[in-house]
Order: structure tokens, then C-alpha cells, then sequence
């Protein structure tokens, strides 16, 4: 199987098309993320657009020898920042539970009690602050090494396990609170 | 054990991402340094059950943008490359199809005289041209499909479609020819045999995607039962909605309208 | 480049006159191509008209206009006439004229690169074409409901069809054409070497004989018809099946990709499809 960096190289060199192949590859761990931190489906699907096309721009700075997963979640992760402060900007909205409840509300009213636990989770995910949501994101999507996260977010190995802890922490809280109403 | 160490502890353990780890051991040692089961048993439940969310899908729409924009980006770097490269429009001009015969015979004889060359030439020269002379020929095919295609007379399109199933390596400009060809071009027949011929390159998820969205821009009965066909074969679920919006026109032939009816049953 | 519209006004009404057919020699129209040294293109785009073009000896098109289907050269009965007619002025029937659907009769002629197109007016819908063309002369001819017929012609024919029949007879070429509902049938005299053909119908009949030392790849599919050959072939017939299992109870359907055949060595594809009509290959001389 042709590797994602081999696609990439191809990409590089002129051959756009090998794109549809990482597009294919990577659309919905990428959808996942976004709609981990969003929490809607329309952002989340232009976000992923947004993090192709980010990629087309930069493709002749790509340079093929490190690791494919680490990049396309950087640019995933440099396009949400993006995102955000373009959203405060605007001051549409600085704070992200605004948007929350909506996997919980709508994609899920008619499934039965059985997924209670799964949307009551899913609420706490999205009163989570918006750092500690994604690295829970990050460390639950594509199976990714603490030290691939770590160079994702910029940050040393061991501040990742620090916040993914923590952030396990406050979820926990969260999630109990939620369980009792 | 100080308290940074065993929050780190606790999430490799929790993750399991750390290679080689016996999960198993790991628990005790941790327990064995003052982290509290219950604690601990409640961060597993939470793991787990963060882990059992299940993945959303995203909708169809956001492919067909994908490759739309694709479609975009690549058209305004072809423009740019044709601002740079102004020659290429004399290139295009010598393809013209009465030319392409003769350059044909060029070509051999220009590898011919490659060939020849080889005696007067190093070694390592005789095999970079050979290699490039290879390719060009390995190019001389697509880019006599990509001037056929645009032929006014049908003959020569279809020779067009013809020639790209014998290209091994079809490349995305044949490809994008090909769909552009069954989506646009005025020949019922030309359509059709864009069809079987996109068929045979299925495996590419953008010549799927192709056959999928032409569904509706399919004015001709032949071509939009042909459609189904190939929809059938590929068992591509995905375009049952578009055979049955084709299936809500009024104005559909009695034939077709039975031919998708069956097609849709086997596809759900 | 030329260009000419004409608009030949009054070409009916000159059969006002009792007794006199209405394809007079003033309907013939003179047609000639920029180059008539050259072989020519002559496209048509028709909706109900019968269109019938013969090869000749000479250099221009000859186009005359014969009345609308089902009226015949013979001046007819009057009708009665009806004064409150809601159909307008051209419905009421006069004593001694011949009933005309119009006034006037439009046509659109253009000549530009050594291609004619002729395209009636929308008021003429109905007329119908007999030309007469030079031996040599490429074709793209559309009808909707009209009938196409070629006789005696050397080059390239694009022929289309909704409900009309193509008739193709003693063709020096190739052909490339595609009817809904009509039949097609094409005799070749001769074909043009390495040019790929395709014929397609969803209803109608496919019958095309081609002379018998025709190197070419036959690639055959109907779902509900057959086909038929004289030619000495091995067939190969690829036979697909939908990867899904037919359901209990539901009729079986078998996808057949295409049959394929090579005739006297293999050559270019000529490829005819249909969904409900027969297809005969016939080895002609």
C-alpha cells in the first residue's frame, strides 16, 4: 500500500489528484476531531475542508520524512485555533458551550435509554474547556502517541499525560454531576 | 512516588498507549503506590465508556465538496502554469489529429536515433534519455487522448475512450476527460462508452464519485440505465438516492423507470 | 465565413393555384459549401420532419421541402368552413386553397468552415426534407419524432433519434448513432478503417451489415433482446452478476458486462447496446 507520505510527496510534485486518496484516508478521524470540538456537523465539515485545502497551499513545503499523522493534525489543530479566533473576531461567540448539547439534542433523541450514559458523556465532553476537549479528542482518535500529541500541541511529552489527566479529572466531575440530574 | 510521576503512571495506564506495557502489572504497581482503587476503577470506567462513543459519519456532501474544491484548485493552478508556460499552447497546437500520425513516426525515429546515440554517448547519458524517451512515449498516448477527446467528430472521441483503455496508468487528466466527456459531451454513444470505459476505472474513489453525481445530469435513457448498470456491479449503496431522485422525474421512459426500480432493489 | 438565413416567405403559398404540387421547383434550394473541393458537413437539427438525403453527383446540396406528414401532394377537400374557429386565421379554409398550417415558412440555413446547418423555423416543425447531397459528405442530423434516411453517401454519419427510425443504406464510412424508441438500420458498402462505431437504442432494433472482410472488435449488449451474427466468431461473453444474492422469490437477473467478439483478426470497436431491442449483425458482401 502506498504510505500517506509517499501520497503526499505525489501531491507535492504536481499530482493533486493523490489528495482524494488522503482525503479518503483521513476525512472522518478528522470530522471526529472537529465535531469533538465544535460540536457541529456544518463547521466540522468545512473545518475538514478547510484542513485540505490548507494542505494544497502548503504542499511544496511538505517534506516527507516525519511523521504523516503528526502533520495533518498539526494543520488540523492550526486551522481550529484559526477558527476560534476568527469566532471571537467576529464576536459571534467566545464561549464554546454555547454550542453544546447539540450531538445530545438532535443526532440522538430517538436512540433509547441504552445510549443515556453515551450522551450524558458527550455533554460532559462539551462542558469541558476547549484545551482539555481536544486532548482527550487526541488521545482517543487515531490511537496517536502521547509524543506525537505532544508534537502536535507543541508541548513536552510529559505535559500531555499532566493535561490528559487532568483532564480526565474534571470530566469525571463533570460527568457525575450531570449522572445526578 | 511523586505526585506528578503517578499522573503520569495513571494515564499511560489508563490508554494503554505506551507499548509493551502489561496492563495487568501496571495496576498493581500503581495501586502499590498509594493511588486509591476506587479512583483508579472509576478513571478505567470513564476511559472505557469514552472510548465506546461512537464515531460520527459525515455527510456525503462534504466529499462532493472535497472534490469540487479539488476540481477548483486544480484549475487555477492549471491556469497559472499556462500563463508560465506560453509554449504549451504551440505544444497543443502540434496534436492536432491529421499531425499525430506523424508525429508518431517522429517519435520512433527520434527513439531511433536515441538508440544510435547510444554508441556516441556515455552510458549513463544513453540511459537517462532512454528513460526519458520511455516515458514519452508512456505521455504520447494520454496526450493523443486528451486531443481526441475534443474532437468535433464522435469517431474520434470514441477513438479517444478507446485509446484511455489501454492506458495502464490512467492518470487524473484522463480521468477528469472522461468525466467531463459523460457529463458534457453531445453524443449519446460518446456518453455511453464514457460509462463502461469510467467502469473499468472504478477502484479510483473519484471516478466513483463521477459516475454517482452524473446520475441526475443524464438526459438520455441509454446512459442513465447504463448508470444503474454499473451502480449494481459496483454495489455502490451510496448512489441509491440519486437513482431515485432520477426515479422522481415525470418525464422518465417507461423502460428506464423499471430498469431503476430493479436497480435500486439490489443495491438495498 | 458565410452566413445566410433565409427565410423563404410565401414558398406555400405558391401552391395556391388548384392543381399545381406543392414540390415545385421552387422549393429546391441551391446550397453550396465554402468548399466544395473538400468533403462538407451538413447538420440538421429537426423535430418531427422525415428528413431523406441521397448521394449525387455534383457539388451542392439540394434541399426541397415536401408538406407536413400525412398531407399529400394532392390538394385536398376543403373543409368545411367554421367562423368561429378559435384556431386563428390559418385554420379557416377557403374554397380552392389548399389547407396550410402556416402562412410562411421559416428555415435557418448557415454556412461557415464547410458546414451547412439547417434548422426549420419553429412554426415548421412538420416539414419534411429531401436532399440531395454530393457523394462525399459527413452528417449530424438530430430528429425527435422525424425518420432519417441516408442513402449513397461516403463519410462520417451522427445520427440521433427520440421515436424516428435511422435508416443508413450503401454507406462508404462509419457511423455513430442512438435512437429511444426507433429502429436503426445501416448497410455499409464499405468501412473506414480504425474508426470506432457505436449504436445504441433503448427500444428499437439494431440491424447493421457490414461488408464480410470488416476487421473489427464487436462489442455487443441488450438486457431483454438478442443477437444475432453470420459472422465466424468466438464469442467471449463476460458475465457479471451483481455481487449481491438474489433474493428468494425475485427474478434472476444477470448483469452481462458485454459480449465481445473479434471479426477477421480483431480491429476497432464497434459497439452496439440496447435495453430492449435485438441485435443483428449481418455479413454483407
Amino acid at each position: 500500500m502506498i504510505t500517506d507520505n509517499e501520497l503526499m510527496l505525489m501531491v507535492k510534485s504536481g499530482d493533486i489528484d493523490r489528495l482524494g486518496l488522503i482525503f479518503e484516508r483521513h476525512n472522518k478521524p478528522l470530522y471526529g476531531y472537529f465535531l469533538n470540538l465544535t460540536g457541529k456537523t456544518d463547521i466540522s465539515e468545512d473545518l475538514v475542508q478547510n484542513v485540505f485545502m490548507r494542505i494544497l497551499k502548503y504542499r511544496t513545503n511538505y517534506r516527507g520524512d516525519g511523521n504523516f499523522n503528526i502533520w495533518i493534525y498539526r494543520i488540523a489543530h492550526n486551522v481550529f485555533v484559526d477558527f476560534i479566533k476568527r469566532k471571537k473576531k467576529l464576536e459571534f461567540s467566545d464561549n464554546l458551550n454555547e454550542w453544546d448539547n447539540v450531538l445530545t439534542d438532535t443526532s440522538h433523541e430517538e436512540e433509547s435509554s441504552k445510549n443515556e450514559k453515551i450522551n450524558i458523556l458527550e455533554s460532559a465532553l462539551m462542558k469541558l474547556p476547549q484545551k482539555k476537549r481536544e486532548i482527550l479528542t487526541l488521545s482517543r482518535y487515531k490511537e496517536l502517541k502521547y509524543k506525537e500529541i505532544s508534537r502536535i500541541l507543541g508541548c513536552s511529552e510529559s505535559a500531555v499525560k499532566v493535561r490528559i489527566f487532568r483532564a480526565m479529572e474534571e470530566l469525571k466531575n463533570i460527568y457525575n454531576e450531570l449522572s445526578k440530574n | 512516588m511523586d505526585k506528578k510521576k503517578k499522573i503520569k503512571l495513571i494515564t499511560e495506564y489508563l490508554f494503554n498507549n505506551t507499548r509493551g506495557t502489561d496492563k495487568r502489572k501496571m495496576r498493581e504497581f500503581l495501586l502499590e503506590h498509594g493511588v486509591a482503587e476506587e479512583e483508579l476503577s472509576e478513571f478505567e470506567k470513564l476511559a472505557r465508556e469514552l472510548n465506546a462513543i461512537p464515531e460520527r459519519e459525515p455527510g456525503e456532501k462534504m466529499k462532493i465538496n472535497f472534490y469540487n474544491n479539488l476540481e477548483e484548485y486544480k484549475n487555477t493552478i492549471s491556469e497559472r502554469e499556462a500563463r508560465m508556460l506560453s509554449f504549451k499552447n504551440i505544444w497543443e497546437e502540434l496534436w492536432q489529429p491529421v499531425l499525430v500520425k506523424r508525429l508518431a513516426y517522429a517519435v520512433a525515429i527520434f527513439v531511433f536515433g536515441c538508440l544510435a546515440g547510444y554508441w556516441y554517448t556515455s552510458e549513463m547519458k544513453y540511459k537517462t534519455q532512454v528513460n526519458t524517451m520511455f516515458s514519452e512515449m508512456q505521455d504520447m498516448q494520454k496526450v493523443m487522448m486528451l486531443t481526441l477527446i475534443q474532437q468535433p467528430s464522435p469517431t474520434d472521441r470514441l477513438k479517444a475512450i478507446s485509446i484511455s483503455n489501454q492506458i495502464s496508468n490512467a492518470d487524473d487528466k484522463v480521468i477528469d476527460a472522461l468525466l467531463n466527456t459523460l457529463n458534457n459531451d453531445p453524443n449519446v454513444n460518446v456518453r455511453l462508452m464514457a460509462v463502461e470505459t469510467l467502469y473499468n476505472f472504478a477502484d479510483n474513489p473519484k471516478v466513483r464519485i463521477g459516475l454517482i453525481k452524473s446520475i441526475t445530469k443524464q438526459e438520455s435513457p441509454i446512459v442513465q440505465v447504463t448508470l444503474a448498470d454499473v451502480m449494481v456491479l459496483l454495489q455502490e449503496k451510496s448512489s441509491v438516492d440519486e437513482l431515485k431522485k432520477l426515479l422522481e422525474r415525470n418525464n422518465l421512459n417507461e423502460s428506464v423507470e423499471s430498469k431503476l426500480k430493479n436497480s435500486i432493489e439490489l443495491l438495498i | 465565413m458565410k452566413t445566410i438565413t433565409l427565410i423563404l416567405s410565401v414558398v406555400i403559398y405558391s401552391m395556391i393555384i388548384p392543381g399545381k404540387a406543392i414540390a415545385g421547383d421552387e422549393d429546391k434550394l441551391k446550397l453550396s459549401f465554402s468548399n466544395p473541393e473538400e468533403p462538407g458537413l451538413l447538420i440538421i437539427e429537426m423535430i418531427n420532419g422525415n428528413i431523406d438525403i441521397q448521394g449525387y453527383d455534383g457539388k451542392e446540396v439540394l434541399l426541397e421541402s415536401l408538406p407536413p406528414k400525412g398531407e399529400s401532394h394532392e390538394h385536398k377537400i376543403p373543409e368545411p368552413v367554421l367562423p368561429d374557429t378559435e384556431e386563428g386565421d390559418e385554420e379557416i379554409s377557403k374554397e380552392g386553397l389548399k389547407k396550410i398550417k402556416s402562412s410562411s415558412f421559416e428555415i435557418n440555413i448557415t454556412e461557415e468552415g464547410n458546414k451547412i446547418k439547417i434548422k426549420p423555423g419553429l412554426t415548421n416543425i412538420n416539414q419534411n426534407f429531401n436532399i440531395k447531397v454530393p457523394y462525399a459528405c459527413s452528417f449530424k442530423i438530430s430528429t425527435v419524432t422525424g425518420n432519417i434516411s441516408v442513402k449513397n453517401v461516403k463519410g462520417e454519419l451522427e445520427m440521433s433519434t427520440v421515436n424516428g427510425k435511422i435508416d443508413l443504406d450503401k454507406i462508404t464510412g462509419s457511423s455513430v448513432a442512438s435512437s429511444v424508441n426507433g429502429i436503426i438500420k445501416v448497410v455499409f458498402k464499405k468501412v473506414t478503417a480504425d474508426a470506432p462505431m457505436a449504436f445504441s437504442t433503448v427500444n428499437g432494433h439494431i440491424d447493421v451489415t457490414l461488408p464480410a472482410i470488416t476487421k473489427a472488435t464487436l462489442k455487443m449488449k441488450t438486457d431483454r433482446g438478442d443477437i444475432y451474427t453470420d459472422f465466424d466468431i468466438d464469442v467471449e461473453e463476460k458475465k457479471e452478476k451483481s455481487h449481491k444474492e438474489d433474493k428468494p422469490g425475485q427474478t434472476e437477473t444477470s448483469w452481462i458486462k458485454w459480449t465481445t467478439a473479434d471479426i477477421n483478426g480483431g480491429g476497432p470497436e464497434f459497439a452496439f447496446k440496447s435495453l430492449n431491442g435485438d441485435i443483428h449483425i449481418r455479413k454483407g458482401q
